[in-house]
């Protein structure tokens, strides 16, 4: 069964998390039988997945962005036994965060939808491109924006 | 999943109609990439404007074929940020009709792949042994495709001890058929030239691209939800999960028949123990759990499902997202198109059947760019011409 | 004379394409399903073509999203006259349970003209071949094409 062990328990992860980050870790909490879920600043977004990595976890699972209102998030899914949500809050204001393409390749189709729906700029992504929205979007239109309203866009 | 070519939906993960854009030179295929736009509905924001109850619904139709993974899903997270205990008849009964599920959608690959292949009295067969598992969930759920059997708290519908009896014994002789295909995929020479070799996709690879499903665990890779995240009744249902490092479409072929026969095994231990009591558990008509968010993972015929959604404490989600398996696999499959073996390279005369094999959630619209760059010639066709070698 | 002959030849044996514009598949498994062995729509003289250029019956599912939409113009244009288009499904009657997204129609007739629709979501096979029976009667006694 080699190649997919994670030997960490959910404990582990979080000891091992609050070792990287420090005061970096804003909230860090087992939420079930293999669910951990962590929240960090965006600077600390980076390392909070490369110390996953380190860990063991070799598996991307997602990337989701959320409108959470006052701010945005990204949320990294991590790990095959224990899935690890790493969130980290991006201000509306500046939304940009790190890519982690070259932590885990898989994020390079996750990171494109996370930008086309909400505008969020991964730095370091090396093709940000329309992947699901039809040719004839208008740029700059997100539609997972909570200010976006259905057919708004068509005038 | 999304649901994209073979991405879907807004799902980016189940789109029917997909384009590949195929850099040729004459018939060996030296770049690739994916146009997967076509299918997009945009469900995640429709999802945000209905309630949790109507959002089952939305969520089933992401993908016709995978919807009882969909809804399996999309049950079990919501049932875990509202906090709703499901009965242990109900969890029996899912784990039957997600494994009839897995059995119908592997059976409909086969059968797609015999027509790629061009071995259409194998497509004809296994479409006929496919109907008489959709007969059983038609009995049990009332629906030959779309199910509509799970709900908040359980099932829908309860299932009677000469139900029960009956599944067992079709699909007793349902594996007598199945391992008729299996000797087939071992034996027949034509299968195997088409298969063997072809779609490379080494198990670095795999674990590097987070491959999921057949896909990765034909090329070695021993990833399935039902062993690593256990949920409905997986921790106590013995089976195996089904390897094999050909890392090839035939080893993706034999992954699936082989889970087939599996699946039978597991839907014989979960009715010969169907615990008595209720099929679902008393929920709030206007189901609003309290704030907070929740992670749901289930295997769905083509790997790894993973839902995710936040709540503000009222009766719509905040988020809802989606990531379909196929989507997971774009990646792979992009590195099956690009790369042959040393020793054999990427025919365009592969391309369908490379593509089939990552099972992707849609079924014939599929378009192909060819571009030539030594003939300069850029030409729109569709996969159907790609087979029959126009 | 010689039309009534040509509407009776047609009714027997029309060609069909089948074009997802963006369904869950669920409609496009029945419309397979229904030429397969058990519903056996070739009886009827029906059978499923790969290119437009073949085609009497356009069959649509999906909600047609806007990604698709031209393509599906294209496909329409490429098939000779006469020439007739089928809504298969909730969502290509009306946009399904898709209505109110961004990125679909509010079904088939906002893009294509439209001659029978099968309802369903999805449709059952049995469904599909009655579409296609009253289709070829419509045909027959030359009330369309």
């Amino acid at each position: 069964m080699s190649g997919i062990e994670e030997p960490v328990s959910e404990e582990e992860v979080l000891q091992r998390l609050k070792e990287a980050l420090g005061e970096a870790l804003l909230d860090a909490r087992i939420a079930g039988k293999r669910r951990v879920f962590v929240t960090v600043d965006r600077e600390h977004y980076r390392t909070a997945v490369v110390a996953l990595k380190e860990m063991g976890f070799d598996f991307l699972s997602a990337v989701t962005g959320v409108d959470a209102g006052d701010r945005f998030e990204v949320i990294a899914h991590v790990g095959r036994r224990v899935s690890v949500a790493v969130k980290a809050l991006v201000p509306k204001d500046d939304a940009r965060i790190a890519s982690i393409v070259d932590v885990y390749p898989a994020a390079f189709f996750y990171e494109r939808e996370a930008w086309e729906m909400l505008g969020i700029h991964f730095e370091g992504h090396p093709k940000l491109e329309r992947t699901f929205l039809p040719e004839s979007w208008p740029p700059g239109v997100y539609p997972l924006r909570k200010e976006y309203r259905q057919g708004s866009e068509r005038g | 999943m999304s649901i994209y070519l073979p991405i879907g939906p807004q799902h980016p993960v189940h789109p029917e109609a997909v384009q590949l854009k195929l850099k040729v030179e004459g018939e060996e295929v030296v770049d690739a990439d994916v146009d997967v736009s076509f299918v997009h509905r945009g469900i995640e924001k429709v999802l945000e404007t209905k309630t949790y109850v109507q959002g089952l619904f939305l969520a089933e139709r992401i993908c016709g074929i995978c919807n009882v993974a969909h809804t399996t899903c999309y049950a079990i997270n919501v049932e875990r940020l509202a906090g709703v205990e499901v009965p242990r008849r109900a969890l029996h009964l899912r784990l039957v009709v997600e494994e009839l599920a897995r059995m119908h959608s592997h059976m409909l690959w086969l059968s797609l792949l015999a027509h790629v292949i061009g071995f259409d009295s194998l497509f004809m067969l296994a479409q006929r042994d496919r109907e008489l598992v959709l007969d059983l969930m038609e009995e049990i759920t009332g629906g030959r495709v779309i199910t509509s059997y799970n709900v908040i708290g359980g099932v829908r519908r309860n299932v009677d001890a000469a139900l029960a009896q009956k599944i067992i014994s079709t699909l007793d002789g349902l594996r007598k058929r199945v391992l008729e295909y299996k000797r087939l995929l071992g034996e027949d020479a034509i299968l195997r030239a088409r298969t063997e070799d072809v779609g490379y996709l080494s198990s670095s690879k795999a674990v590097e691209l987070s491959a999921v499903g057949p896909v990765a665990r034909a090329s070695g890779v021993p990833y399935d939800v039902r062993e690593c995240d256990p949920y409905l009744i997986h921790d106590e249902v013995p089976f195996n999960v089904v390897v094999y490092n050909t890392c090839d479409v035939w080893g993706r072929a034999m992954v699936r028949i082989d889970e087939v026969l599996e699946s039978i095994e597991m839907i014989r231990y979960a009715l010969e123990r169907l615990p008595e009591g209720d099929v679902r558990a008393k929920v709030p008509l206007l189901i609003k759990p309290p704030p907070g968010e929740s992670v749901a993972r289930v295997e769905a015929p083509r790997g790894e499902l993973i839902h995710y959604v936040r709540s503000d404490g009222s009766e719509k989600p905040v988020r809802y997202k989606v990531r379909t398996p196929t989507l997971a696999n774009l990646a792979a499959l992009v590195e099956m198109l690009k790369t042959g073996r040393k020793d054999r390279p990427v025919y365009v005369a592969d391309v369908p059947v490379i593509f089939a094999s990552i099972d992707p959630c849609i079924c014939c619209a599929a378009r192909v760019l060819l571009i030539d760059e030594k003939r300069g010639s850029v030409k729109e066709v569709g996969m159907d011409e790609v087979v029959r070698g126009e | 004379m010689l039309s009534r002959l040509a509407r009776w030849a047609r009714s027997r044996s029309l060609w069909v394409l089948l074009f997802n514009t963006g369904a869950c598949n669920a409609c496009d498994l029945e419309v397979l399903a229904a030429l397969n062995p058990r519903f056996d729509a070739e009886r009827f003289g029906v059978l499923l073509k790969g290119s437009p250029r073949h085609a009497d019956v356009l069959l649509v599912t999906g909600a047609v999203t806007r990604q698709v939409e031209s393509r599906l113009r294209r496909i329409y244009e490429q098939m000779a006259r006469p020439k007739f288009v089928v809504a298969v499904g909730s969502c290509a009657s009306s946009g399904g349970i898709y209505v109110g997204s961004y990125s679909v129609h509010r079904g088939l007739s906002e893009v294509l003209p439209v001659h029978a629709y099968v309802p369903g979501c999805p449709v059952r096979p049995e469904a599909v071949l009655d579409a296609l029976r009253v289709l070829a009667e419509k045909i027959e006694r030359g009330e369309l094409g």
